[in-house]
């Protein structure tokens, strides 16, 4: 019979009194474990997806909406530029690898975005099955769509004009699936991606047909003097273009160039206030759980007083009075701990299932949860040090003869 | 003259709290002897028979316990001296309310560093006839039983001294009188020196040997 024996057993024979304290400390980890799962995937996504991006070119407006839209694709596009003039950028000899993106048009809620094959060289994927498209209204989709949409090759599909609804179908031009990606964990999982040309095409078309109204919803036009596109993504060639390149577009011409990396951090430090509020509450629930043991163990002491005194009569040192008032109250935030952080996980299970987003995974480990887990146990450590030093300290003679 | 085969102080003192100053004249009690220490409440019995096991260190004075003499171990020996050679049972019998019947005999037993002896429990139960109870809780027994528990408790690592601070004050008479037959005849199978102190007149008819306060 151990130690560990004798705590869990009082433990359980103090269950009530046990319970809160269990609770509040389940709480505070699950607390800051959300928070921590959350952040650093959030982060991780964010930091993923705009990893080999260095600046977006796009419409005047706002750069985070710019960067939303064409870097994570969630917002609306700033407007559109002109396909000339971002021609003449990606020849500067700043620029690597430029990549048009023209963005309007949906299927079932996923973007189909007018490119060229730059784009697989920019995420670093490929075609894993099928091709990629040669013609207009050939399509090649991302795993996961492929995977959701239940699409296969040689598939054909109706897109939707617009970014998240179903109502204005382009029953026109229905495109061809030729090709599924690869898997790549990133930005192109949940693309389809068509040539420019197919994307002006299906515009042109209902130009012809709208009898010379102009539909305000319309995000591509591909009038006859100019085609247009709705962002370039550039990668730079050397760091250098980093302290002009972005200056010398948002100056000398009227189009906008934003930064991915400043943009996520706006992003990110936004969200962080939100963070930090929680981050707090959790801090203070834990603080909770810990005077809850604290109280829980000094008032358990209290009616233990004699027990233990008869424990050491029997032969325990004073060390071992000490220590099992010191593994209860870590023996109690253990148990919180453990639950806290199962909890975090079902939270977080429940949020995905609800919410159908694929960006959080529920399963996901970080480093820090073992940080947590110490942290838990080490609150429950000094709750029951004044404790524990007390019953240490205890006059066994003085005990006994009351 | 220190004879391993008695329990012997010299004159001990302690001094109280509050600066009251008692003093005990010796005391020697043979092995397998049985000795009652009397006197009314507020005459120092808790605190000799405190003394003599090994749980107030006095002023002056030494106790020697077949040999040893107690005050000279470390503290830690102490404890371990206390928990092999002394049965201590006292007036409740404050059994660990979360563990059961044999698992406050094997708590004793493994506190005194002594390995579980399950033969051992079996057998102090079944004499002190609560076998039955073994596997119960402590809320789960009576009183008397209760009670009874605490003596196998003090007796399952075959003590050399056993020593009982009122055993039977808060026990009925029917209660009372069989604790302590158990505690007199478990005494004198073993050998074992028996200590009681106590103001209950009707232990004094039982114990010839008095020491009185």
């Amino acid at each position: 019979m151990n130690l560990f024996y004798l705590v869990r057993k009082n433990v359980r024979y103090n269950l009530s009194s046990c319970i809160l304290s269990i609770m509040l400390c389940s709480f505070g980890i699950a607390t800051l474990c959300l928070i921590v799962l959350f952040s650093t995937q959030l982060n991780e996504q964010l930091e993923r997806k705009s990893k080999n991006i260095d600046l977006v070119v796009g419409a005047k407006g706002s750069p985070l909406q710019l960067i939303l839209n064409s870097v994570y694709h969630v917002d609306n596009p700033t407007g559109n530029i002109s396909l000339k003039e971002a021609h003449q950028l990606s020849k500067s000899p700043f620029v690597k690898m430029a990549v048009p993106l023209a963005v309007g048009d949906n299927y079932k809620g996923y973007r189909i975005i007018g490119t060229d094959s730059n784009f697989l060289r920019l995420y670093q994927t490929k075609v894993a099955r099928g091709r990629w498209f040669t013609a207009d209204f050939e399509i090649v989709i991302g795993a996961t769509v492929a995977k959701k949409a239940g699409l296969q090759i040689g598939d054909k599909l109706t897109s939707a004009h617009g970014l998240s609804n179903n109502e204005d179908l382009h029953t026109a031009h229905p495109y061809l699936v030729v090709g599924i990606l690869k898997d790549s964990k990133n930005t192109p999982d949940d693309l389809f991606l068509t040539a420019l040309s197919s994307v002006w095409r299906t515009h042109d078309h209902e130009h012809e047909n709208s009898d010379g109204v102009n539909d305000l919803h319309h995000l591509i036009t591909a009038s006859e003097s100019e085609k247009e596109i709705t962002s370039l993504l550039i990668q730079y060639k050397n760091p250098a273009a980093i302290a002009v390149f972005p200056q010398m577009i948002n100056k000398e011409t009227n189009l906008q160039a934003a930064s991915p990396a400043i943009e996520s951090s706006r992003i990110f430090s936004l969200l962080g206030i939100g963070f930090d509020a929680l981050q707090i509450l959790s801090y203070l629930l834990m603080l909770m759980a810990g005077g809850g043991i604290f109280i829980s163990l000094l008032n358990n002491l209290k009616n233990r007083k004699y027990e233990l005194a008869i424990m050491r009569t029997m032969g325990a040192s004073r060390i071992k009075i000490f220590m099992l008032t010191i593994t209860e109250g870590a023996y109690i935030t253990f148990i919180g701990t453990v639950m806290g952080l199962l909890l975090a996980h079902i939270i977080f299970f429940l949020i995905i299932t609800y919410s159908k987003n694929e960006l959080i995974n529920p399963f996901y480990y970080n480093e820090k949860e073992a940080l947590i887990a110490i942290t838990g146990s080490l609150i429950g450590f000094a709750a029951a040090l004044l404790p524990a030093i007390k019953s240490y300290s205890t006059q066994l003679s003085n005990t006994l003869a009351k | 003259m220190i004879d391993v085969r008695e329990i012997k102080t010299s004159l001990l003192t302690h001094r109280y709290k509050n600066g009251y100053t008692i003093t005990f004249s010796p005391l020697t009690v043979k092995q397998g002897q049985h000795c009652l220490i009397t006197g009314r409440s507020g005459s120092g019995k808790t605190t000799l028979l405190h003394l003599l096991c090994g749980l107030l260190r006095p002023q002056q004075g030494s106790v020697h316990i077949f040999g040893t003499s107690i005050y000279q171990l470390s503290n830690r020996a102490l404890d371990h001296f206390r928990g092999t050679s002394i049965g201590i049972i006292f007036q409740k019998p404050h059994l660990l309310p979360s563990l059961t019947v044999t698992e406050n005999l094997s708590l004793a037993q493994e506190l005194a560093g002594l390995k579980k002896d399950g033969e051992q429990q079996q057998y102090i139960l079944s004499k002190l006839s609560i076998l039955e109870k073994a596997e119960s809780y402590p809320t789960q027994l009576s009183e008397g039983q209760a009670q009874r528990v605490a003596i196998a408790r003090a007796l399952i690592n075959r003590p050399k001294l056993l020593v009982a601070d009122e055993p039977t004050s808060a026990l009925d008479d029917n209660n009372a009188e069989s604790v302590l037959n158990l505690l007199i005849s478990q005494a004198t199978d073993s050998k074992t020196s028996l200590i009681i102190a106590t103001h209950d007149q009707r232990i004094k008819n039982k114990i010839p040997t008095i020491y009185n306060l």
